[in-house]
């Protein structure tokens, strides 16, 4: 069997030791920690986090179902809520800094990535039906963590008209996804 | 699509607030519906650009601290154990006379410096060399909804916030090298803080120990 992430955690699982978990670290802790850089912004945070991150995977291995999810759609769901927890439990000014530029950038490099990857091109194609800012408000909240009020403030438009934009583009999303994994 | 079904894509895609979340009822089968929609996201997430540049000490820090909850698992066993062999004959003498005794918190290595006896509720050991702070949640003190614990040190009129106090747990802490001197004859304190009010200085402080 080829030692990859699937490997090791499924050692992990197996036998709970420090070595079967470094590997594991070894091999999602870059795509981790972009998921709670784009939430959090600050490398020193997002470190802190990262590590508050690795020790609930570490806590709750046995809980993982392979039925439900493949291991790093888990661990990055892990990632993501625990990012979003810390903002809101330590009142972070992080939305602050905010720049829409970013979001842009991102989405650009994101929509490449999909793009790229055969397999992903039919959800590229679908998150391509979704209006420009129904686009930026989902991707806003979705990888950077903020709530309607922070992507209202950030845009300079009312609440309403983003809970607007989102329930427009939230039929699309949905059937993206469902489609990506039928 | 339902009204349910869209409050539970808002509430996984995390656009609700705060107070919002607190609104929603969250019945199983709204949970397993949010549960299902977080996995489904996650498909964006993994395509997203990687980032690369992270501190190489983080796993370092991460082991640490795997090590030493299983040692404070390991520890409160031993005391409880250790406890019942004061206990018994406690009980015998009681008769006779009373009879006092006190458990003494042990200091854990390789942390080299005791800043926070576990009696006070954490049990805090400083790596000062390799400015590391190891904090175990002992039976920390009760605080408001909004409060926190958090440990700071002063010395020379200076006083810095070292870290906020876990409930449960432990945690590791990188802590910088001025912090590292000021602890080397500095006096530690910890406060209650409201959680959501930036930390400047403690307020409410409720322990001081001076440090050797």
């Amino acid at each position: 069997m080829e030692k990859n992430l699937e490997f090791y955690f499924t050692q992990l699982q197996e036998n709970k030791t420090q070595r079967n978990f470094k590997q594991v670290y070894k091999l999602s802790s870059v795509r981790l920690f972009g998921v709670i850089l784009r939430i959090l912004k600050k490398k020193e945070l997002s470190e802190d986090c990262l590590q508050e991150v690795y020790i609930k995977i570490w806590n709750r291995v046995d809980t993982y179902n392979s039925e439900k999810a493949n291991m790093m759609t888990w661990m990055s769901t892990i990632a993501r809520n625990h990012a979003i927890d810390y903002v809101r439990k330590h009142e972070l000014p992080i939305q602050d800094d905010f720049e829409l530029s970013i979001i842009k950038d991102e989405q650009v490099h994101f929509l490449d990535n999909l793009e790229a990857n055969d397999t992903n091109k039919q959800l590229h194609d679908c998150l391509g039906q979704l209006k420009e800012d129904s686009k930026n408000a989902v991707f806003m909240a979705y990888f950077n963590g903020l709530t309607y009020d922070n992507i209202a403030k950030t845009i300079g438009s009312p609440v309403s008209t983003i809970k607007t934009w989102v329930a427009r583009s939230l039929p699309i999303l949905k059937k993206c996804l469902e489609n990506v994994h039928a | 699509m339902l009204n349910q079904e869209n409050l539970a894509y808002e509430y996984a895609l995390g656009l609700l607030t705060k107070a919002e979340k607190e609104a929603v009822e969250l019945t199983p089968e709204f949970l397993a519906e949010v549960s299902k929609i977080q996995l489904q996201l996650s498909a964006l997430q993994l395509q997203a650009p990687l980032d690369t540049n992270k501190s190489k000490q983080i796993w370092g820090n991460i082991s640490q601290q795997i090590k030493a909850d299983q040692s404070t698992w390991q520890e409160t066993l031993s005391a409880r154990f250790r406890m019942w062999l004061y206990v018994l004959p406690a009980i015998f003498l009681a008769f006779g006379s009373l009879m006092l005794f006190e458990e003494t918190a042990s200091v854990s290595d390789p942390y080299s410096m005791a800043i926070i006896n576990a009696k006070v509720g954490w049990e805090v050991n400083a790596d000062v060399e390799n400015h590391k702070l190891s904090i175990a949640s002992v039976n920390p003190m009760l605080v408001g909804k909004n409060e926190v614990c958090a440990l700071w040190v002063q010395k020379d009129g200076v006083i810095q916030l070292i870290s906020t106090l876990p409930n449960s747990g432990n945690k590791i802490v990188n802590i910088s090298p001025k912090i590292a001197s000021m602890l080397e004859g500095g006096e530690a304190i910890i406060s209650i803080e409201t959680s959501n009010q930036p930390m400047n200085k403690p307020t409410r402080i409720e322990y001081q120990n001076q440090l050797s």
